[in-house]
């Protein structure tokens, strides 16, 4: 079942936004975290569960596999659906002004 | 001692919660999981450990580099089962969970999901059919009374409890696997320290109960096989409460044989049939053959395990031996002596078919006395 471009989970969304660069598993945990600044630690069941579902969607590729690790980077699809949910997230957080204006 | 531990498998591992908590505790009083079987768990004696347990769901056999990647963060693979993956952590590594993200966590249910549904198909068509097979010889020749006393009985009985238990355990298994990925796609986590003391009572209590029952299906026919006795002498036939030839003719009785046959069944404890006949002194037969007559009695007798089936039972022994006169039904007679009573009466052949508590009798008698006289011997030999 490919990508439909429903809301993403934030594991999604991490892993989408950490491969930016290309990266491989114990890494990834890491560039998670330093992209969140913290805020986002992963579990490894989590992410080898995200990684495989990205890969069937083909919003992932498999860069290099050389039987010891794999490198996994975005694609083009695995781009533009990021920037799809970086505009959704975006326009909530605008949506979400109101909050401020209120107080 | 040995080095090894085994318990009974608490329930399916898809219950996570349940599972790890109880892998947990095990692991505190020094037995560490090492293997999963389809009915037993292996846990190796050590030195208690406070250790964490988590089940993982793997559709892909996972690579080297990703079980680095979980030990790593301090989750080690102790075994596999399928699909199913148990990793542990020492308590005091205080490691990230394996899963930081239900929702996540609940599409590694999809597969598991498939499955069971498929399986779940699959198992109730077929304990439907299998039921249906059961019933169908129960009820085949319209006498399940009688089938049900009958020596395969038990096998009968406990083979149908078995399929009804296979088919709840498999509806049960899909609507809690349904359930679980629903709560983690709505952003419950898994609870990993669920109680597990109920599930293990009941599991080993549906253990023991099928222990129990195979053992019993073992023993259940070699015992009746056991008790299945004949003589062939009239000693034998003497003690028991049962009327015989030569108190039902007032003639002299010549070249008489007897055969007693005991049989024993789960829902008819004691059974027997008497086969008593010979040849009666008196008028000269109609065909000139002789001035003898032949007579002979057969007494089935059947003790019930419960009451509520006599009136059954009673119908089925009418049904199954009064084959040859279907066109004159014996007559039921109202009796202070036995709770049911029906006769046949036609030439010199007389049925009795009665029912006393939890008792059943049948006497076909074929001789030239009247029907009242044996009807009244076996009020005289059975107490009433």
């Amino acid at each position: 079942m490919p990508y439909d471009g429903s809301p993403m989970t934030e594991a999604m969304y991490y892993v989408l936004l950490a491969l930016l660069h290309p990266n491989h598993g114990y890494q990834l945990m890491n560039e998670i975290e330093e992209v969140s600044k913290g805020r986002v630690k992963m579990g490894p069941g989590t992410l080898y569960g995200v990684l495989a579902r990205l890969q069937k969607d083909n919003l992932i590729i498999v860069l290099n596999d050389d039987g010891r690790r794999k490198t996994y980077s975005i694609t083009t699809d695995g781009i533009s659906a990021l920037k799809k949910e970086y505009e959704r997230l975006n326009d909530m957080v605008d949506d979400g002004a109101i909050i401020k204006e209120g107080s | 001692m040995s080095k090894f531990a085994y318990r009974f498998l608490l329930s399916d591992l898809w219950e996570f919660g349940k599972n790890e908590s109880w892998f947990s505790y095990m692991a505190a009083k020094g037995m560490h999981l090492q293997n999963v079987g389809n009915w037993l768990v292996t846990f190796e004696k050590g030195e208690p450990k406070n250790t964490r347990y988590r089940i993982e769901i793997l559709e892909e056999n996972p690579t080297l580099e990703q079980l680095n990647v979980y030990k790593e963060c301090g989750w080690q693979l102790v075994m596999n089962k399928q699909i199913f993956y148990i990793f542990s952590s020492p308590e005091e590594l205080n490691s990230t969970e394996l899963h930081t993200d239900p929702m996540e966590q609940s599409f590694t249910f999809k597969m598991l999901d498939k499955q069971i549904k498929k399986s779940t198909t699959v198992i109730v068509i077929a304990v439907i059919l299998a039921l249906a097979l059961l019933l169908a010889h129960l009820f085949l020749d319209s006498e399940p009374y009688l089938n049900l006393i009958r020596r395969s009985s038990f096998t009968t009985i406990t083979m149908t409890i078995a399929y009804i238990y296979i088919l709840c355990t498999a509806i049960q298994g899909y609507f809690s696997v349904k359930k679980i990925k629903n709560s983690l796609f709505m952003g419950i986590p898994i609870n990993h320290s669920r109680n597990w003391k109920l599930s293990y009572f009941l599991s080993a209590l549906v253990y023991v109960t099928l222990i129990l029952w195979i053992f019993s299906a073992i023993i259940s026919p070699i015992y009746s096989v056991i008790k299945r006795e004949s003589y062939t002498s009239p000693k034998a036939v003497e003690n028991l409460p049962a009327i015989r030839i030569n108190e039902i003719e007032s003639g002299k009785i010549y070249d008489y044989w007897h055969d007693l046959q005991y049989n024993w069944s789960l829902l008819s404890p004691v059974q027997y049939r008497i086969y008593e006949g010979g040849y009666v002194e008196g008028e000269m037969q109609e065909d000139f053959s002789g001035a003898y007559s032949p007579a002979s009695v057969i007494t089935r007798y059947y003790e019930l395990a419960f009451k509520g089936m006599a009136e059954g039972l009673l119908k089925d022994l009418i049904h199954h031996y009064h084959r040859d006169y279907r066109d004159i039904e014996p007559v039921k007679i109202e009796s202070n002596k036995f709770d049911l009573l029906y006769i046949f009466d036609y030439e010199n052949i007389k049925s009795i078919y009665a029912s006393f508590d939890n008792k059943v009798i049948y006497v076909k008698y074929y001789g030239n006395e009247d029907l009242d006289k044996i009807i009244s011997l076996i009020e005289k030999r059975y107490g009433l």
